[in-house]
């Protein structure tokens, strides 16, 4: 392949030239022999880490980013295996070790491993035993490498997690996972990780399954420990705003080949590589102002080699299916947010009552969606931003009313002139509202029925709108009367397939045949088959790769334009939201703590809140990001049933004062299209994401 | 955890509440009661009771009340006296029948499930460790065979080859030499041994299905990142494999217990045919075909009832083991 050429101008500038590396991997080949074919997810990848560097790892899914660590460690799993290349390793006493040799389960690289080399993981969730106590776990680790007795193991553990700034350290060391927040498992992770004095730190993907704002605080823990124990990290990572943040050191990946080794700045100030360049222009940056569609920077490298093996990296397809390019989604002025709202929430509240106790009698009350306010006007994107559990989706289940709100309303003008009341209408009034109200999943795996064809995918929600139709119809069936009762002939799922990149020859196809973002694509095409006016898109984009998920963003703009769709668009991704939003909406703990034309809100923020997390978020620009002021984020969200009396985000703003704890503020205009829900919002000076 | 004992205790007393019930008036349900069949009996044998014999019995058993204090006369005797009422078909009392063969099964039951546990643990463990190997494919050929086949033909197997090959009779408990014996080192032994090969028989299954269970669930527990994360902390291969992912697989052997307990009344009854073995389930089998209904039905209560205090059992038991069982038993509701 011709791309496979390594362009390793300025790696060797950057490095300091009287240390040797700490580990040198040369020529690394990772193979998983299976039954039909040979894949190697390692091909000849040549990478150095130097002492009390970051050295960042970054590609797609399926690049082989990951494999390269494990292989480090002998974890691959299963039939996985070095097929040639060398890791070496220098160790403490000056000797170098090549650890492509050690045998796996031996009791060299047992050593290797935690005693030199650490490692977290990215799903915290899941890589502590949910049988054993965070302590128990640590302990474990010390012991296995500082030679502690069980006794000291469980204090050294306890002070571990001091370390890693977990309050309350004992109580927590006697916690088992499940009953400890993600960023306090992930920080449990790293004093495990850290339990063996290691002088390399293999962190995979630690903050992709976390908070925007959990992710700051992980990072800021790594960047301390780091230079604290003067320690070497190898960072894999997905997200080139985490580089900007982290990197001294990047390694571009791309179907098990490095293709590009820079310096952090260099590598973002000039790309040599094709697919670099491909990334980072699909990597949107809190931009400056509105630019060119993500998709066209994309895919404009879409070398021959782009086509891995595994279908993920670029969706070369749908970039062939394309029409002409599209500009990107044109934030509109305040000013063009007008019409009657399509949608318009009063007062919704959903809540659940917990139990507890003997027998059931002790009930907190946790409202998981708190007196909202909110409207959708025609043609807009309002984007719904806040940390996981804030209440985004019951929100979104709400307007669906896949959930049956408690109390508050929801009037709709999607089927009617007059408004319509959908908040406690018997289910069987919804139909024709929710052909109007479409969903689009997070998950492009789970959301489609793989035992159905796409025929089947895209022509179930038609058919439904047939009886709709004519059940509706005051008695005599009109069936040209109206456009929604046409037929469901093949070429109207073939306009609908068309119409989100994918091909006719795509119809008689099972889901497992697609790539993620194809699927996507499909989920897509299924939500505006009715012809709906809004969709509602949960999250879905996140479980997308960068280039992917710029092209499905695209293709949302387009069918914004020539359909006159309206989104809610809800996501943790604060950039996302950035690129695609007229209007952005902050959440907390069921509340709404802001709404704000787009570029207002990141320029200019009004509630703390939305302050922290825009702090949070890491600019795809080291220069940019290096530079920020940061604002201190202080705790995690709280327990939603012990949410704090007033202000719910009291507990966690540095401007707290006494009447937040007393007065609940209100959601009250503060600006032109802007409304805020903090006592102080004219008085704040807040920062924004620097312009 | 003693929030949730208490509840599951105060749950299963109102089940085995509702159960007795049940089997009072299964018990009652044939036409005719207690006394009319006790004159029936007389008859047959040419004798007449008196009507002050028949008003002092039905006193007795309170059949001259409502159904509600008949229920409370029979059930009040077995809480305190232990007095399941009379079978006909022995002509002894329920509770002597019950008591005769109840401890042999109990013993027999308790063996065969031990057998269970041990062979399914190493079978299942190096089935899942070494999947797609020849020793795992041996071993779950075995484990189908085990499975498939039923356990009276087993036993005859069985049978053939010890009288055949090793001169030994199996069935009954003890050899015939020992069958009158005393108690003594040699007589205990022979019933070990007698006993060995009934609860090899009825292990067989249950072991069969249980490997098969435990290699699926360690299977899928191994490639659990939390096991790769024990390694890449340095621990050693055999540690970690039986402190995480065996210790997340251990689960269905704990509810094995929950379904094991019934199975030593009614189970295997025609292994015991055929074996001869005295345990309850040709009893209870018997007692059924005869309308004997105070005996059957006494084997349905204490059926019943130890079903339901098995399902309290491996709850527990799970709630002990398992921390996630132990401190999430709350749900949301509406």
């Amino acid at each position: 392949m011709s791309e496979a050429v390594l362009t390793e101008t300025g790696a060797d500038a950057a490095v300091p030239a009287s240390s040797s590396p700490l580990l040198d991997i040369r020529g690394l080949t990772v193979e998983f022999p299976t039954e039909e074919k040979l894949v190697t997810a390692v091909d000849t990848a040549d990478m150095a880490i130097y002492p009390q560097q970051v050295h960042c790892l970054v590609g797609e899914s399926g690049s082989g980013k990951s494999q390269t660590a494990r292989a480090a460690l002998g974890l691959l799993d299963p039939p996985g295996r070095i097929a040639s290349g060398q890791l070496l390793f220098h160790q403490s006493d000056g000797q170098v070790l090549d650890l492509a040799t050690l045998k796996p389960r031996g009791r060299r690289m047992r050593h290797i491993r935690g005693g030199e080399i650490g490692m977290i993981f990215q799903e915290p969730a899941r890589s502590l035993s949910p049988m054993h106590t965070v302590g128990f776990q640590i302990a474990e680790a010390m012991r296995l490498h500082r030679g502690l007795s069980r006794a000291e193991a469980y204090e050294a553990a306890v002070d571990a997690l001091a370390d890693v700034k977990i309050p309350r350290p004992e109580l927590r060391a006697k916690a088992y996972p499940f009953e400890l927040s993600g960023g306090m498992r992930q920080r449990a992770m790293i004093a495990i990780a850290l339990a063996g004095r290691p002088r390399l730190l293999i962190a995979d993907e630690p903050t992709t399954a976390l908070d925007v704002t959990t992710q700051a605080q992980i990072l800021q823990l790594l960047r301390d420990i780091q230079s604290e124990r003067e320690m070497a990290i190898l960072f894999i990572t997905h997200d080139l705003g985490v580089v900007a943040d982290m990197a001294d050191e990047v390694s571009v990946m791309r179907s098990g080949q490095i293709v590009e080794r820079q310096e952090v700045h260099r590598l973002f100030a000039a790309p040599e590589h094709d697919y670099t360049r491909m990334l980072l222009a699909a990597t949107p940056k809190l931009r400056i102002k509105p630019t060119e569609p993500l998709a066209d920077r994309a895919t404009a490298p879409s070398t021959p080699g782009a086509q891995s093996a595994d279908a993920e990296g670029v969706d070369k397809l749908a970039t062939e299916q394309q029409a002409p390019k599209q500009r990107i989604p044109e934030q509109l002025a305040p000013e063009q947010l007008t019409g009657e709202p399509l949608i318009s929430v009063r007062g919704l509240t959903r809540s659940f009552t917990l139990k507890s106790g003997l027998l059931g009698r002790t009930r907190h009350v946790l409202h998981a969606v708190d007196d909202v306010d909110l409207d959708i006007l025609p043609g807009e994107t309002l984007g719904l931003v806040g940390e996981s559990g804030c209440g985004k989706s019951t929100l979104a289940k709400c307007l669906l009313r896949v959930e049956k709100p408690s109390s508050g309303t929801v009037t709709q003008r999607l089927t009617d002139r007059t408004p319509t009341e959908v908040a406690a209408a018997p289910e069987a009034s919804l139909r024709a509202y929710r052909q109007q109200l479409r969903m689009v999943f997070q998950d492009p795996f789970g959301s489609l029925n793989p035992r159905m064809t796409v025929r089947d995918i895209l022509a179930e929600p038609l058919r439904h709108q047939q009886v709709a139709v004519r059940t509706s119809g005051t008695g005599a069936r009109r069936p040209e009367a109206q456009g929604t009762s046409r037929p469901i002939t093949d070429e109207r799922l073939v306009e609908l397939l068309e119409l989100v990149g994918l091909q006719a020859g795509h119809l008689d196809r099972y889901p497992h045949a697609f790539s993620g973002g194809q699927r996507q694509r499909i989920g897509i095409a299924r939500a505006i088959a009715t012809d709906p006016q809004v969709l509602v898109a949960d999250e879905a984009v996140s479980a997308l790769d960068v280039s992917v998920r710029a092209q499905v963003l695209d293709l949302m703009g387009q069918l914004q334009d020539t359909r006159g769709l309206s989104y809610l668009f809800i996501s943790h991704d604060m950039s996302t939201v950035e690129h695609l939003s007229d209007r952005v909406a902050v959440m907390y703990l069921g509340k709404l703590v802001e709404t704000a034309p787009t570029a207002a809100l990141f320029a200019e923020p009004k509630h703390p809140y939305t302050e922290t997390l825009l702090s949070a978020v890491p600019i795809a620009d080291p220069v940019r990001q290096r530079s920020r002021q940061r604002v201190e984020i202080s705790g995690e969200l709280p327990d939603p049933t012990k949410k704090p009396s007033g202000c719910p985000f009291r507990s966690r703003c540095r401007f707290a004062e006494e009447i937040c704890a007393t007065d609940t503020p209100a959601l009250r205009d503060v600006g032109p299209g802007r409304e805020a829900a903090c006592h102080f919002a004219e008085e704040l000076d807040l920062t924004g994401v620097a312009r | 955890m003693l929030q949730y004992t208490i509840r599951r205790l105060g749950w299963s007393l109102l089940t085995i509440w509702l159960i007795s019930i049940v089997c009072f008036f299964i018990i009652q349900a044939p036409p005719g009661d207690f006394v009319s069949v006790l004159i029936a009996q007389a008859e047959e044998d040419g004798r007449r009771l008196s009507a002050a014999q028949i008003d002092v019995l039905r006193e007795r058993y309170a059949l001259d009340q409502p159904w509600y204090a008949q229920y409370f006369t029979w059930i009040w005797g077995i809480l305190t006296e232990f007095d399941f009422g009379y079978s006909f078909r022995w002509n002894r009392p329920a509770t002597d029948v019950i008591m005769e063969y109840l401890p042999f099964t109990i013993l027999l039951a308790g063996g065969a499930m031990i057998l269970t546990w041990f062979i399914a643990f190493a079978i299942g463990i190096y089935t899942a460790v070494k999947r797609y190997s020849a020793g795992d494919y041996f071993f779950t050929f075995l484990g189908f065979i085990g499975l498939s086949v039923p356990n009276f033909v087993l036993a005859l197997v069985f049978m053939y080859i010890a009288f055949a090959f090793f001169g030994m009779t199996v069935g009954g408990l003890f050899s015939p030499e020992y069958v009158e014996a005393d108690w003594s080192v040699a007589r205990v032994l022979d019933l070990v041994q007698n006993l060995a090969v009934p609860a090899l028989i009825i292990a067989t299954a249950g072991t069969a299905g249980l490997i098969r269970i435990t290699r699926a669930n360690l299977s899928d527990e191994l490639v659990q990142p939390y096991v790769v994360a024990a390694r890449a902390r340095g621990q050693r291969e055999n540690v970690l494999l039986l402190r995480y992912p065996v210790r997340a697989a251990m689960n269905p052997f704990i509810s094995t217990v929950g379904y094991a307990i019934p199975s030593v009344i009614s189970g295997e009854v025609i292994v015991s045919s055929v074996l001869s073995l005295p345990t309850t389930g040709p009893v209870l089998l018997g007692a059924l075909r005869n309308q004997d209904m105070y005996l059957a039905g006494s084997f349905l209560l204490i059926l019943g009832v130890l079903t339901v205090i098995g399902t309290v059992i491996s709850d527990l038991l799970l709630a002990w083991a398992d921390p996630r069982v132990r401190r999430q038993h709350s749900g949301a509701t509406e």
